[in-house]
This record gives C-alpha cells, sequence and structure tokens, in this order.
C-alpha cells in the first residue's frame, strides 16, 4: 500500500490550498477552515498509518494532549486577546521544528544544510513570536526598544550565525549545530524588540511564513513533499 | 535528480500560496493568518516521524516534544480561526 501515503499527501496539500481559498469570501470562510482541519486530520492520520511511524501509539497520546491544551487555550481566552494568542501559536510551531531539527541531527542525519535551515528559521519564528506576544500582552514594553549600536549588534550576530552555521555544516559537530540554535533564538529577540506594538500584527503575518519556511527545511531533510507543499 | 523534483514543486507551490492568498478579502485577514498559522503545524508531520521510531532515545524524545508543540500551534489556530470567524457571522446578522 505505498500509494496510499502520496494519494493521501495530494488530497490533503489540495484540501489546504481550498481551506484559503475558502477564506476569499466571508460566506464560504468557515467551511474552508473546516477543510484545513480535515486536511490536517488526513495528513497526521496517514502519516501515523505508515511505515514511516514504527510506534504510532505513544505520539498519538501526545496529539491528543497538545491538542487539549490548544483548543482549552484557544476557547478560555478574551476576544481581545486573539492576536497575541495566534503569535504565541505560531511561536510554538517555530520551536517545534527546532525539536525536529535537533532529533533528526542527533539520529545522525546526514542532512545538514536542510536541517540547519529548518533549525534557523524555526528558533527566529519562535523567539521572535514569544517577543510580539510579551508586546501584546504588555508583558513588556510595547514601545519600540531600540538602542546605540543595535543594527551593528544585529548584523555581527547574523555573520556570526551564519559562520557557525557553514562551520556545522562543514564539520557535522553536534555541540555547533546546540551553540547555533542558542544564537539564533536571541537574534530573534533582538530582531523583533525594536519594532512597536501597532506593526505587531505585520510581525506576526511575516515570522508565520518564517514557521512555514522552517517547516520547508524539515521537508527537505526528510524528503517529504506535503511539508514542502505546505510550507509555502 | 530528487532535489530538482522537491525544488520545483516548492517554486510551483510558492506561485499557487502566493495566487490563492491574494484572493481572500481584506476584512478576512485575521482568520487568514490564523488558518495559515495552523497550517504552519503541519510540521507535525516531521515531528510524528522523528518519534515514531522503535527505540526509545533522545531523538524520540525530542520528537515526541516537537509532536507536542505542533499539536498545540495546530488545535489552537484552528480553534481560534474558528472564534474569529463566529465574531464574522455575529456582524453580518446586525
Amino acid at each position: 500500500m505505498s500509494w496510499l501515503l502520496p494519494l493521501s499527501y495530494i488530497l490533503s496539500g489540495s484540501l489546504f490550498i481550498f481551506s484559503i481559498r475558502g477564506l476569499a469570501s466571508p460566506k464560504t470562510a468557515r467551511s474552508g477552515n473546516l477543510l484545513g482541519m480535515l486536511g490536517m486530520i488526513l495528513a497526521i492520520a496517514a502519516t501515523m498509518f505508515s511505515p514511516l511511524v514504527s510506534d504510532w501509539l505513544l505520539p498519538f497520546g501526545v496529539i491528543l494532549l497538545g491538542g487539549m491544551v490548544g483548543t482549552y487555550s484557544a476557547l478560555k481566552v478574551k476576544m481581545t486577546s486573539l492576536p497575541q494568542m495566534v503569535a504565541a501559536f505560531n511561536g510554538l510551531g517555530g520551536l517545534s521544528s527546532v525539536f525536529v531539527a535537533l532529533a533528526e541531527i542527533i539520529s545522525g542525519s546526514r542532512a545538514y544544510l536542510d536541517n540547519s535551515i529548518g533549525l534557523i528559521i524555526g528558533a527566529v519564528a519562535f523567539s521572535g513570536s514569544m517577543v510580539a506576544f510579551a508586546k501584546l500582552q504588555g508583558l513588556i514594553s510595547a514601545k519600540a526598544l531600540v538602542f546605540k549600536g543595535q543594527q551593528f549588534l544585529n548584523l555581527v550576530l547574523a555573520v556570526a550565525m551564519f559562520g557557525l552555521c557553514g562551520y556545522f555544516i562543514w564539520s557535522g559537530d553536534l555541540e555547533i549545530f546546540y551553540y547555533l540554535a542558542a544564537l539564533t533564538i536571541l537574534l530573534g529577540v533582538l530582531l523583533i524588540l525594536p519594532i512597536g506594538g501597532a506593526d505587531m500584527p505585520v510581525v506576526i503575518s511575516i515570522l508565520n511564513a518564517y514557521s512555514g519556511w522552517a517547516a520547508v527545511g524539515i521537508g527537505f531533510s526528510l524528503n517529504n513533499v506535503l511539508l514542502i507543499i505546505v510550507g509555502c | 535528480m530528487e532535489i530538482w523534483m522537491l525544488l520545483t514543486i516548492l517554486v510551483l507551490a510558492c506561485f499557487i500560496g502566493y495566487f490563492v492568498v491574494w484572493g481572500v478579502t481584506p476584512a478576512l485577514h485575521s482568520p487568514l493568518m490564523s488558518v495559515s498559522n495552523a497550517i504552519s503545524g503541519i510540521v507535525v508531520i516531521g515531528a510524528l516521524v522523528t518519534a515514531g521510531v522503535a527505540d526509545a532515545s533522545m531523538a524520540k524524545i525530542l520528537g515526541l516534544v516537537a509532536v507536542f508543540l505542533a499539536s498545540v500551534n495546530i488545535f489552537g489556530g484552528f480553534a481560534v480561526s474558528h472564534r474569529m470567524l463566529l465574531m464574522f457571522k455575529k456582524k453580518e446578522k446586525k
């Protein structure tokens, strides 16, 4: 039944496209949301019962647990706090990419470049979203935080990040990968701090795209077509 | 040549994503953001593959954590969009 998984992925990818398409007008928006859920259920079920996954029971339990936490917090939160919820969820998605990349490298994956991309973008999406969340929630000042030499510092960090990334791809040293993760998370925080609260929706939108691209990176490393399609 | 096939798919998918999102009315942009946020939780598939290995290892634990985080992202994202869309319905009735 080797055709079952690719077929489900084609279906699920199409469902996601129709899901966004459904949002084109308010009339079809709710069915669009439902199509998205359907596509997600299909993708998860197909993967879980495919030969790629030998132990599905434990991950399934974890999905239920995460689903309960996510649904509960999304339904409980006040209407006015929804934007920061989106930011927070987005950050978790980014963090998830980071963990997948780490797990891949630890288990001896040779796809250094792909996993580095997944790690870097995921980490920026994570820490950036967390800062966005904190600003919208009022945990930290929503004002733009600017200090002298900030851009220079960011430049240095970015150069260091690419340097580390290159060194990791060349050496495959696991320790370097940890440093890379830490550095990128720091960079994500610094990138979002100077942006004021009013611009947060734009920031979340961009970070949302980042976490999608992180999924693309992971998709390349796992040769998983669905991840690549949806990441866009 | 697998990498070229994947890159082809990536580029074509980018075009689809671009055009589909352009079609969304500005009023629905916040639910759009929330839905696409939920969809980007598709990384759960990658997490499932890493968490689904038979032997207990560090990688499996990290994979399970990733599955958890991604599923919070997915369910939360869809639930938030659902609430946003409910809000739209009320407005229309008025």
